[in-house]
């Protein structure tokens, strides 16, 4: 791109040659940088936010299923659920106990504002939009305790709304009389029987047409 | 054999009425910037848990100086300095001046926007930052200002446009003058980026703002924001490429290598700015992770031009450092004219925009963005690239410009030189105590004063922030100082009677492909069809849209 119609002088054609070397290594440093991410992503499994959580009417979230109970479940051998509700300016649940090594999906959605979902020193790391519902899947490795910071201004009193998540033994497991727990302990006993059912938001929820045109609560 | 950047290299004189026209603008643009460095310091010293927002007339929470702080810096800063810095290169570079109707019309829509959105502000009624996500929801005062901030863009689109076609006809077949072009191909690129934040705000908040329609659509207006609010960076940004390119070269007594490279940059700008918004949503849901893939892929081919303005532009100040004397690998550098406030400025804003852009390039490397989103990180990054590559870099310009301008000699040149170090040492410090708290999970935008959380860690990083965010606001001050006692002591007569622009040492090809490039009209097009490869898929997929989401005023 770089001809010289004029005539180059030596020097200018030293600048041609080094121009050409420089823009080369550039553009080989970038595809060498998204093939390393691409690789991680992809192959390694280190997904971002994706649409399978489909959508829900955000002003009738407290009663549709499974936000009306939000609360941390186990679904199966070493497989947990934590259904979280953004509102301003709290999440529920606040204290979220999981073990160490288990499989853990956040299936969150907003009640009114957007609102962020940041569970501090992990890449758990997603926003919570009215109408949509996010579905995330994790893994904490080392037991320990979490920040989870509302990372999204929301109003007055954004600066407030945080959780803690508490990374256990990985054979821990919820006692009944667990004071600590946000969920009875009476819930995970039963295992699964209790379980929101995982696969209901993606179909529930999908209807704008379910909008209540009525609602204006503008505070 | 070079060749200069503009067509009527001597004799050009900027009619009185042009001269005053962008004298308001910049008036407008400094004052702003001055507003918002004021309240920068407050957001800074909030880190550092100092308050000192209470006693600011009219602020009444965090947030509400945080919405100031953004809309007057990002906003309202930027898009004056634009629109009366790339009229005046253009009118130069053509030897053509721009329509003066077209310069009023800019600036009165200018100030009626910020009067509306800074009414709307100032009384507390849209401390909704200046994202405005639904269904946070403000005074429709407020969208409407913001509306007319992008309509003065417009307006200097037409202004440009009609300008350039005015000279085509007076120059058959010629090629366009590079400085006309960079500046031309900026606002084409601005055009096409501004169609999305246009159709949010005036086709849903402001009705949704009035009671017109009851609902919004939260991922809908956050996904036609990021369409135009990754663009927006460039359009910060390509005013300050514009003087790197076409000016700098000249004030460092060296020359631009490339004609040709240079309009390739800024055509690559034109067609990949926008299609790269989800790299801002990595974390929505909603928004598949195949698109995602792909505005990462084309985020990535976006680093590529400004690799090549890294190389253009170190070129052109070797050129002038060896001139000046300079030997050897590194000794050219020091060799500068270390003495030009208008030079120096705009060399600090480059160093910093190399650490701006590998911060960005974190930014959007898709996985590892999830380590980062929405902590102090973020601001530690774009501090370091509109916060001083673009804002060091408009103050250079300032230097000379106001001068210019008003023809009144520059006073205080050692203190304009003392501003910009002391800046540059303070957004360092500061982005080095935000990017360190982002990696440790310290939030953005959010009063950590009053937080209800924090770690002991981030003690030391709201620190730096506190000590950076002064030096800036200090160096700021002095740079107020400067412009203040210039406009009003500066000796008569005394600015320069032209403005600097450098010329190029390979010139405009007159045959082969190269003549191509000047055809905004194809490049437009093709601009357009990448944006519908970003978007048309999601779009498809996602409308009619959720607008299930009534507003909220929770501030």
């Amino acid at each position: 791109m770089a001809s010289n119609p004029g005539g180059g002088s030596p020097r200018t054609m030293t600048a041609e040659k080094l121009e050409h070397l420089f823009l080369t290594l550039t553009a080989a440093m970038l595809v060498v940088f998204l093939g390393a991410l691409f690789w991680a992503s992809f192959g390694l499994g280190m997904h971002l936010p994706d649409a399978r959580g489909g959508t829900i009417d955000p002003t009738q979230v407290r009663t549709t299923a499974p936000f009306d109970n939000p609360g941390v479940f186990q679904v199966g051998d070493n497989e947990w659920e934590v259904v979280a509700l953004g509102s301003a300016w709290a999440f529920q649940p606040r204290e979220i106990r999981v073990p160490a090594g288990a499989k853990v999906t956040f299936i969150a959605t907003a009640t009114d504002v957007i609102h962020g979902f940041h569970v501090e020193g992990t890449k758990v790391n997603f926003m919570m939009i009215p109408g949509q519902v996010a579905r995330i899947d994790a893994e904490f490795r080392e037991p320990g305790e979490h920040l989870v910071i509302c990372h999204e201004y929301c109003g007055a009193g954004h600066h407030l709304m945080y959780a803690t998540v508490y990374v256990e033994e990985p054979d821990w497991r919820p006692e009944v009389d667990e004071p600590a727990a946000e969920e009875p302990g009476a819930d995970t006993d039963t295992g699964t029987d209790t379980t929101p059912a995982s696969d209901d938001p993606d179909g529930e929820g999908a209807s704008p047409a379910a909008a209540t045109p009525d609602a204006e609560d503008r505070a | 054999m070079n060749t200069p950047v503009v067509s009527q290299p001597s004799g050009f004189e900027l009619p009185d009425s042009h001269r005053r026209a962008i004298l308001f603008m910049m008036i407008l643009s400094f004052g702003a910037l001055f507003i918002g460095v004021i309240n920068g310091l407050g957001q800074a010293l909030n880190y550092a848990r100092v308050d000192i927002l209470q006693y600011f007339p009219g602020m009444r929470t965090y947030y509400q100086g945080l919405t100031v702080h953004g809309v007057v810096n990002a906003i309202v800063f930027t898009f004056a300095f634009a629109n009366g810095f790339l009229s005046l290169t253009t009118s130069r570079a053509l030897g053509r001046p721009v329509n003066d109707k077209f310069l009023w019309a800019i600036f009165i829509t200018m100030a009626l926007g910020v009067v509306l959105a800074g009414y709307a502000m100032f009384t507390g009624q849209a401390s909704v930052l200046y994202t405005f996500y639904p269904p946070l929801l403000a005074h429709w005062s407020y969208y409407l200002g913001l509306a007319l901030l992008v309509v003065s863009t417009w307006i200097t689109a037409v202004a440009l446009m009609v300008t350039l076609r005015g000279w085509r006809k007076e120059n058959p077949g010629a090629r366009i003058p590079l400085m006309a072009f960079i500046s031309v191909a900026t606002y084409a690129m601005w055009t096409l980026a501004s169609i999305g934040i246009a159709v949010s705000v005036v086709g849903l908040l402001i009705p949704w703002s009035l009671g017109l329609i009851a609902h919004s659509d939260p991922l809908l207006s956050r996904t036609l924001f990021w369409y135009s609010g990754h663009p927006i960076v460039y359009f910060w940004l390509l005013p300050a490429y514009v003087s790197w390119y076409a000016m700098v070269p000249k004030q460092a007594g060296g020359v631009l290598f490339s004609d040709s490279l240079t309009r390739v940059v800024f055509v690559m700008f034109l067609l990949l700015s926008i299609p790269t918004g989800f790299h801002h949503q990595y974390t929505d849901p909603g928004i598949g992770t195949g698109m995602k893939a792909i505005h990462a892929g084309l985020t990535f081919g976006i680093f590529f031009p400004s690799m090549v303005t890294a190389f253009s532009v170190m070129y052109a100040l070797e050129i002038g450092g060896r001139r000046r004397g300079g030997t050897g690998l590194v000794n050219w550098f020091t060799k500068l004219d270390w003495k030009n406030p208008a030079l120096v400025a705009q060399i600090l804003a480059m160093l910093t925009f190399t650490l701006g852009g590998i911060t960005g390039l974190i930014n959007a490397s898709y996985s590892m963005n999830m380590s980062i989103h929405n902590t102090a990180w973020v601001p530690g990054h774009f501090h370091m690239t509109v916060g001083s590559a673009v804002t060091m870099s408009f103050m250079g310009i300032g230097f000379w410009l106001i001068p210019y301008l008003t023809r009144r000699e520059l006073v205080g040149k050692g203190l304009a030189l003392v501003s910009q170090w002391v800046y540059f040492v303070g957004v360092l410090v500061m982005a080095r105590g935000l990017i360190s708290g982002g990696v440790d999970g310290m939030p953005r935008r959010t009063n950590m004063l009053e937080a209800a959380y924090g770690k002991p860690s981030w003690e030391l990083a709201g620190m730096l922030t506190g000590l950076g965010g002064t030096l800036m606001f200090v160096g700021g001050m002095l740079f107020f100082a400067v412009l203040a006692a210039t406009m009003f002591m500066g000796r008569k007569g005394g600015g320069p009677t032209d403005m600097p622009f450098t010329e190029t040492a390979t010139p405009p090809a007159t045959r082969g492909w190269q003549v191509k490039l000047d055809s905004f009209r194809w490049w437009m097009l093709a601009a357009v069809i990448l944006i519908l490869v970003a978007y048309a898929p999601f779009l498809a997929e996602y409308l009619p849209g959720a607008f299930t989401s009534p507003g909220y005023r929770f501030y």
